[in-house]
This record gives structure tokens, sequence and C-alpha cells, in this order.
């Protein structure tokens, strides 16, 4: 109560000074009036009583002032002086308050425009209902994943959810949520390609979101599946699309050929809860089956493909949400859902462990936070560093200026303001340099966060999301208070030890230089040493790229053109599929420049993995390891994609023409089952009871390993069966490996040729096997790109910052270089001189920082691939680059020293 | 006499306590119940008025003096009258706890 009366007043008083003068002058001169008329009235003449009357009052303006110190406004009265006298002296000096502010607009631009970027992937929250309240159910990143086979937690399938929908005791309402494949809209005449989302009827309920127009989704509209054909839109889309004409609703579209009702539109602000991806229309789950009709999975137990986000009941925690789901999975396993499910999954899934993930829900589901989190954060880090190193040159630049208002400095400290105030006038300067530098970084960021985000290809729908929120400006005026006090603290506790009267002499410069290279040169160091660090760090991370691109993946990427094509959702049925596979197989055999094609079902980096229940010798492995990867190859499939065999042979079009069964394993899958014994003639086979009986295979070769997923992780072992030989689930969908010396130009006729078979035919567009690795890169790239580019800055902060301390050197010391050649001491010794100083700070800077690098490098040791800190090559690069910086900013002051004429130079006193 | 340190407040507070006054009347006051034995610094004065209106013990008001001329009239706000018994009950306190230190004799050590 006392607290808020206090600032209740202070602010009061600070809004109305200009009344409280005036009141304050009124009654004091009444007080001096009353007292003189009091005399008066004793019988003293009236200009003797005002006399007297004053002198008892003792000093007016002393009295004043104290009674503003009273009320709390000198604080900012003062302040208001400072920053209107800083903002004079800024103009008075446009040179060094142009570099000043260009050089904080860079260091503080790039924090923010990188704040921008994390606080859109990492920080956000959704735009819900108390987003707090939301758990994720399931693994968050995996928002376009979708699994065939044994059920599983990290993502759920239709009856799971159900069940734990209607069994909860966390969730006071629990949603689900899907991609759908492929989805394409035709609104009258003009059909385009759509981002939609399937998710339950409790969706926008559950997290809270009303519609702009419209209605969304309301429980009653999850009946059965088909009965409700309604879609709700996006604000975007309606703008797009619908030229935010309220007649949209009712309004019917078709999409994937079906008939939808649009219902409502969604507010501006709301995205959906994946972060990456903002959907365009929202389609109830219950029309799944109409929407992707060779994919029904509403009754399957095996299609994993939801992701579940639920809103937690008040007082329950996240360890309670998991416990309870455990719980609940197993009980719906082991007892309604048993049915379901084969004998092979009720034994899987009982003799695993439930571990259901659960985690906060409230920042939504992303796959590029987990992609491009931790890249991320160390930019974070380094763009820090950049910052410093800025500060540290507006510093330098602060001190070097302080020479020239030593004489300012003194004679506010001898007519008697405190050493504080002066710190305060100074800091207030500095505050505003930063607060100009910020601005115009501000204005920086939102662009380059942008480039940042293309930079890294990340995808549109993170670029969609860039704004400069409270978050980012909040974050960003930090950063300015933190640089002000950086370089501005230094320059301003030095004014402090000046002494009044030594200061205001002239013979005070010299001694006060010396000290000031001192610092600078300290300085220098330090920006030396963290320039280094930055510059090893980035190219740790360039050469990692670059090892990463030239990897050895076993393979040839350089001459392979993949597609991948859905016959399944083509339309084709069981024959069909097989009949069509082999169809394409003999035209892209006939395209000119093709070497060889071949197909595969999981193939490379196509984004599907399979793996199964294995069985050798008609016996599970001795090792106990029962699970393989596994993989179905057209005929040879090896030498296509140019995979060496290191045993036996390949399978070859023989073999497919008489049906052979017969299997090829990779290296990783021989040393793990048979050690140093040779695998040929063993047998493998499918332990699957939805496929029992199925005769296994005869190895017949062993294939060098292959890094088909993961550039990064070892191969995992792999079988690799005949396609369409049986025993493995049918996805429908087949990859083809397309090997030819010039594959970027076969992309058009590859695609081509796959339409000539059927106009409609659900395809991805050909890419080279180099284009597929390097997607899977894009943090990789993202953090190398700017890395390097931080580092160019550091360089650019360094050179321009040794320029200006070598320069200010040789200008103060021109007496000291004139005396020595008058002496006869030859120029080139003179050139040493002046040149040693930077040798000795680049020393000393390098010593410091590349052990600094080599430790820092282990923070991000995760990102960095077959180099470690210690790389040779980074550190060489890191020193030369900084040699060479120095030379550059060195020419100019050398030369000038070389052209000092000793007789001018000491005519100067 | 001069006032001893902290206690022109205490005294402002009194003065105000007996009616509204403005600055000139609280210090004709202030000397007329102390018998004018004590010495107050005149400029001291408008800053401790000034700091007991920001703390909220007194209040300010224009309004008009006995001659016709504006003046600001000080009184004391409910707030102010506990401080003053506050502030004067801690008074006698000290006096009484100081005294008895005065007063002790060798032999009561």
């Amino acid at each position: 109560m006392r607290l808020w009366h206090r600032i209740g007043a202070w602010t009061a008083a600070n809004l109305r000074r200009s009344r409280m003068e005036t009141e304050m002058e009124a009654e004091m001169r009444f007080h001096v009036e009353a007292c003189a008329e009091d005399l008066e009235r004793g019988g003293m003449a009236r200009s003797e009583a005002l006399r007297q009357a004053r002198q008892e009052f003792g000093g007016v303006e002393q009295a004043k002032e104290q009674c503003r110190d009273a009320r709390g406004v000198t604080l900012v009265e003062n302040f208001l002086q400072d920053v209107k006298f800083g903002a004079r002296m800024l103009r008075k000096n446009p040179g060094f308050t142009l570099v000043a502010v260009l050089t904080l607009a860079l260091g503080i631009g790039a924090n923010a425009a990188i704040f921008t970027v994390i606080d859109a992937v990492l920080l956000r929250p959704l735009e819900v209902r108390q987003p707090e309240e939301l758990a994720a159910v399931g693994d968050p990143t995996r928002v376009h994943s979708w699994s065939t086979g044994t059920p599983l937690t990290s993502s759920f399938s239709y009856p799971l959810y159900r069940e734990v929908r209607d069994q909860n005791q966390v969730f006071s309402s629990l949603l689900a949520a899907s991609r759908l494949d492929n989805a394409r809209i035709m609104i009258e005449k003009g059909a385009e390609d759509l981002r939609v989302r399937l998710v339950s009827e409790n969706y926008f309920e559950t997290l809270g979101v009303q519609a702009w127009i419209g209605r969304t989704f309301t429980a009653a509209d999850g009946g059965a599946p088909g009965k409700d054909p309604i879609a709700v839109i996006s604000y975007a889309y309606w703008q797009k699309r619908f030229a935010k004409n309220a007649a949209v609703l009712g309004r019917t579209v078709e999409l994937n050929g079906v008939p939808m009702t649009i219902i409502g539109v969604t507010g501006p602000r709301f995205e959906g809860e994946v972060v990456e991806y903002q959907p365009d229309l929202w389609a109830p789950l219950m029309m799944e089956p109409q929407l992707m009709p060779q994919k029904a999975y509403l009754e399957n137990a095996n299609i994993s493909a939801l992701l579940l986000v639920g809103r937690r009941k008040p007082g329950v925690t996240l360890l309670q949400v998991k416990a309870n789901l455990d719980e609940l999975v197993r009980r719906a396993w082991t007892g309604p859902l048993a049915g379901l499910l084969s004998a092979d999954d009720r034994t899987a899934v009982r003799d695993n462990k439930i571990d259901v993930e659960v985690s906060a829900g409230g920042r939504g589901l992303s796959q590029v936070r987990a992609e491009f989190g931790e890249p991320l954060w160390l930019l974070m880090g380094m763009v820090g560093l950049v910052l410093v190193v800025a500060s540290i040159n507006v510093a330098n630049l602060m001190l070097a200026r302080s020479a020239a208002r030593q004489r300012e400095m003194a004679v506010r400290l001898a007519i008697g303001a405190g050493p504080a105030r002066v710190v305060r006038q100074l800091l207030t300067e500095s505050l505003l340099l930063a607060g100009l530098g910020g601005a115009v970084g501000v204005l920086l960021a939102k662009w380059g966060a942008a480039a940042l985000v293309r930079m890294a290809e990340a995808g549109g729908g993170v670029r969609n999301r860039l704004e400069l929120d409270w978050r980012v400006l909040g974050f960003t005026a930090a950063v300015c208070l933190v640089s002000a006090t950086l370089f501005g603290l230094g320059p301003a506790l030095r004014f402090v030890n000046v002494k009044a009267a030594s200061a205001l002499a002239e013979g005070s410069r010299t001694s006060g230089s010396k000290r000031k290279w001192k610092t600078g040169r300290l300085l220098l160091g330090a920006q030396i040493a963290v320039g280094v660090f930055v510059l090893m760090g980035a190219g740790l991370l360039v050469r990692s790229l670059w090892k990463l691109k030239e990897a050895d993946l076993g393979y040839n990427r350089d001459k392979l053109l993949l597609v991948r094509v859905d016959f399944g959702a083509s339309g084709y049925r069981g024959e069909a599929i097989h009949a069509a596979t082999a169809e394409l197989l003999e035209r892209f055999r006939s395209m000119p420049g093709v070497k060889a094609a071949t197909a595969s079902t999981n193939g490379l980096y196509s984004g599907s993995e399979s793996a199964d229940t294995i069985l050798l010798d008609g016996a599970p492995p001795a090792n106990g390891d029962k699970d393989s990867a596994d993989d179905e190859i057209g005929p040879n499939y090896f030498s296509t994609i140019g995979v060496p065999m290191v045993l036996g042979r390949e399978i070859t079009r023989e073999d497919f023409a008489r049906r052979a069964r017969v299997a090829v394993v990779n290296e990783t899958f021989a040393k793990r089952y048979f050690g140093e014994r040779n695998p040929l003639g063993h047998t493998v086979g499918i332990q699957d009871s939805e496929h029992p009986n199925t005769p296994p295979y005869e190895i017949i070769g062993v294939a060098k390993d292959v890094r088909d997923h993961n550039v990064r992780k070892p191969a995992k072992r792999r079988m690799y069966a005949p396609l369409n030989a049986g025993g493995f689930d049918e996805t429908g969908a087949f990859n083809f490996e397309i090997r030819t010396e010039t594959p970027g130009a076969l992309t058009a006729t590859v695609r081509k040729t796959v339409l000539g078979l059927n106009p409609g035919m659900m395809m991805d567009d050909p890419e080279t096997a180099n284009d597929l690795v390097g997607e899977t890169l894009g943090s990789q790239v993202m953090a190398a790109r700017l890395s390097t580019l931080f580092g160019g800055l550091v360089l650019l902060l360094v050179c321009v910052g040794l320029y200006g301390a070598m320069a200010y050197n040789v200008a103060t010391r021109t007496k000291e270089i004139g005396l020595r050649m008058a002496l006869g001491i030859p120029r080139g010794s003179v050139l040493w001189m002046v040149a040693k100083e930077a040798w000795l700070v680049l020393a000393i800077g390098a010593l410091a920082g590349v052990p600094a690098g080599i430790a820092g490098s282990r923070v991000f040791r995760s990102l960095l691939f077959e180099v470690d800190g210690g790389d040779p090559v980074a550190i060489g690069w890191s020193i030369l680059l900084l040699i060479g910086v120095c030379l550059a900013a060195a020419i100019a002051p050398a030369r000038r020293a070389m052209r000092v004429e000793p007789m001018v130079a000491l005519r100067y006193e | 006499m001069e006032l001893l340190q902290g206690t022109l407040d205490l005294l402002i507070l009194k003065a105000v306590s007996l009616g509204p006054l403005h600055g000139y009347g609280v210090l004709q006051r202030i000397q007329q119940i102390s018998r004018h034995r004590l010495e107050i610094q005149q400029g001291s004065l408008y800053p401790a008025l000034y700091r007991l209106e920001d703390q909220g013990w007194i209040a300010s008001e224009w309004g008009e003096s006995e001659n016709k001329r504006k003046a600001k009239y000080y009184r004391l706000t409910a707030d102010g009258r506990k401080r003053l018994q506050s502030e004067e009950a801690r008074w006698n306190r000290m006096a009484e706890v100081i005294a008895g230190i005065l007063a002790t004799k060798p032999e009561e050590l």
C-alpha cells in the first residue's frame, strides 16, 4: 500500500514537473512575503523587511533542488538532461556516431535475427487457449510419420486413440491429428495442391480455438465414418482463395474427389498445432476412409499415424499423465484391442515395455525443432560473441574519443558534479548509441531472419512464423543494455579516475594515451582471441559439412536418379501394381542415357523404412537380435546403385524369371549373425503371423554396407529380398533407382515417362541421390553457412578495430617516430616498431583463442562429423585469415608511419 | 537551541495535527509552541514538507490565506496521525532509555 502510494506520487510528480515548479515558486514566494509582512508589522521598512525575510529563508534554489529530490523528480530530470546532451554530442561527431551505430547495428541485428528464428521455432507457444495446459502424447517430432506394422506409442493408431480418449482420467479433452497425403482440392474449375490436416472432431474444442466466421467441428460431427463431409479452412487460405468473402460458408469443394462443405474459417492467428506446417484446411478424421481409400485406417490397429494433444485436467502433472497412459495402453492392447492384433503383435506388446512419450504441448509439435534446435543455440552463442567483438570496437572508439573529452570531463568535475553524475552522463550516451544501433538492428533482423531460414532450407512453414513479437523486441532491448554496459562502463569509469586539476593541464595528454594504448591492446587481444574462437568453430562446421557431402555412403550418389511412385494411391491393386512396376522399369531402361534401372520398397533416402522379425535357418537368431531391417529390391539392384558385392552375387533377372527364393544381406548383418563364418547357403526367413508359412530365402550374397537413411549413422543390419516375393506388408509404393551419367538432365524425361503410363499417377518429383541426401543436411548447411558469415563479420570487425587502433597509435606517436628518424634510425626499423605491437597482440590473441576453440568445440560435438576440435585445417585457416586481416589493417598506418617527416613531426610540440 | 537531527519531521507533524497550516504557518506554530526556544532552519522546512507529503503523512491543498492570497495548506492524514503517535511513543521511549543510561551511578555497574 505504502509502495503503491510512493510509486503513484513519483509518477505524478514527474508528469507534472512544470506545474510543480510554478507551485514551488509560488509557495516559497508566499512564505517570504508573509515573513516580510510580519516584520513590517513590527515596524521595519518594506524593502528592509523583504531583505531580511529572504536572508532568513536562505538559499531558494537549494531549497527547491532539495524539494525536487524529495519528490524523486531529479532522477528523471537528470536523465532527460543527459539524453539531450548526449544526443548533441553524437551529432557533433557524425563520423564516430556513424561507425559506432553501424557496428552496433551489425552486432545487435545479428543477435535479433537469430533470436527471431529461435523464437519462432523453439519458444513461441501455440495461439490457443492456455497453451500451458496442453500435453503432447507420442513423439512430437514425428509430424509427418506414418507407421505400419507392430503398433507403437510414438504415434497412435485410431483404435488405440479411441480407447485412450474414452478411458483416460487425466485429460479433459484429447485430440488426434494426422497428415493427409497428396491432398488436392477442386474449387469449381480450378484444382490445386493443398495442405490438409485430418483431425478428430474435438480438435478445435481441445485447443480452445473459436471460428472467425461460421463454426468449427463439434463432438456431434464424429458420428460415423463418412457421415460428415465438412471442412474448416484457415484465415490465410480464406484470404488467398476466397477473398475473405463470407459466402464461403456452405460452399462445397472437392477434396481428393470427395465433396466437402466448408462450415467455418479460423481466426488469423491460429495456424495449427505443428510449428512448421500451417494447414489450409482441416478435415475430420472420420472422413479418412473416403479421402484415403487405399489406406483406410480407422479400424486398423497396425497403422499408427496419429499424434495426440490433450488438455490436462487442473492439477494433473505430466508424470501423472504418463503413468495413466502407460497403464491404459497396456490394458487396451491386452483387452479390447487384443482382437485386432496378430499373435506376433500381441507377443511383441506383451514383451516390450510400454513407454508412452508425454511432453509439454504448449509449443506445438515440430520436426524442425528437433533438427534445428541445437545448431540454433550454437549460432546464438556465436552471434553473442560477434556482439562482444563489436562492443569492444565501440569501446575502443570511445576510449579514443576520451582524449578529446578529458577537458570537458575535468571541468565538470571541477564545478562540483559528483563522479556518479559524470558516469551517469557517459552511460546515458552509451545507451543512446546502443539504442540507435538496436533500432537499426531490429530493422535488419526481420530481413536477416528470413534470409537465415532460406539459407537453412527449412521451408516456408517456418518463414511464415517469423515475426518481431514482444519476446524478440524485449530480447533486443536487453541486448542493447548489455552491449551499452560492455562498451560504456570501461571508458566511463576511466573518467572518474582522472584528477580534475591534472587533466586540465595540456601535458597530461601523452601520459594518458600510453595507458589507453595498453588497455586498447588488451581489448584487441581479446577480440582476436574471440575471432580465432569463432573462426575455428566455423571452420569445423564447414569441414563437417564438406565431409558429410563427400562421405562415402556406400553407393554412387552422383549418378543416381530416384523417383517414388505410389501405385496404391493411384488406384492400382494387386497384380496390377507388379505389372505397372515392371512396365515402368522397361520404359526407364529404354530411355537414352540410362545405364540401368531398378526398384525397391525402401531404397535410398526415400523416407520409408521397414523391419521384421527374422529366422536364421528356420530358428530365431542365437544371439537374441531377432529383428532386422529389410528391403525388397528389383533385379540388379546393387550394380545399379553402384554397391559392390563383398561375397557371392546379387539378385539378377534370371532369379526373378524363375521366382528364386534368394536374398542378399549386408556386411553388418553378416557380421552380426555369422561372425567370421560364411553366410552363403544359409537361409533367412520372415516371422510374421500375417504372412505365415512364407518359405525362407537362401542367402546368395553379401553386399557392402550402404548408408541409406542417414549420413551420420552407420548402416543397420539389413536383408534384401526380391520384390514382390511375398512375406512382406504391401505398401503399393515403390522407389525407382535409375543409373545414368547425367541424372539432372533426365529429371523431366523420367517424369514424363511415369505420367505417360498414367497421367494421374501419384509420384514424387524425381531427384538425384545427392539432392535427397542434401535435404537431410539442412541444419548442417545452416550451421556451416551462418558460422562462416559470423566468422566473416568478426574478421571485418577485427580488421576495422585493428586499423583504428594502429592508426591512433601512429598518430599519437608521431613525435616519437619523428625523433627516432631524426636520430638516424632507419625507416624500416621504425616500421617494425609499429608493427611489433600488432604482432604481439595477434600472437597473444591466437594463443588464447586456439585452446579456447578446441575446448569450446566439445560443446557442439554432435554437429561435427569426422572432425574434432584439434583439426589442423580449421586451426590453420583461422590463423591465416587473421594474419591476413592484420596485414590488411596495418598497411595504411604503416605507410603513414613511414612517411613521417622528422622535422615536421618534431615541430608540432 | 538547535534541533536534534531528525526531529523536524516530528515537529511538523505535530504542528499540522493541531490544524491545517501553510508552510510559513507551520514555522510560526512550531516557534509558538516551543516558546521560541528552538532554531528552525527555514531552508530545510520545505524539503521536509515535500518529503512528508510524498510519504503520505500529510496532504496539501491550495487555499486562501488570511489576507486573501493563495497559499498551499497542509493537513495531517489518517496515516499521518498514526505515524505521529508511533513517532511520539518512540521518542518518549528513547528519552527514557537515554535518561536511564545517563543516570547510572558507578555503584550500579
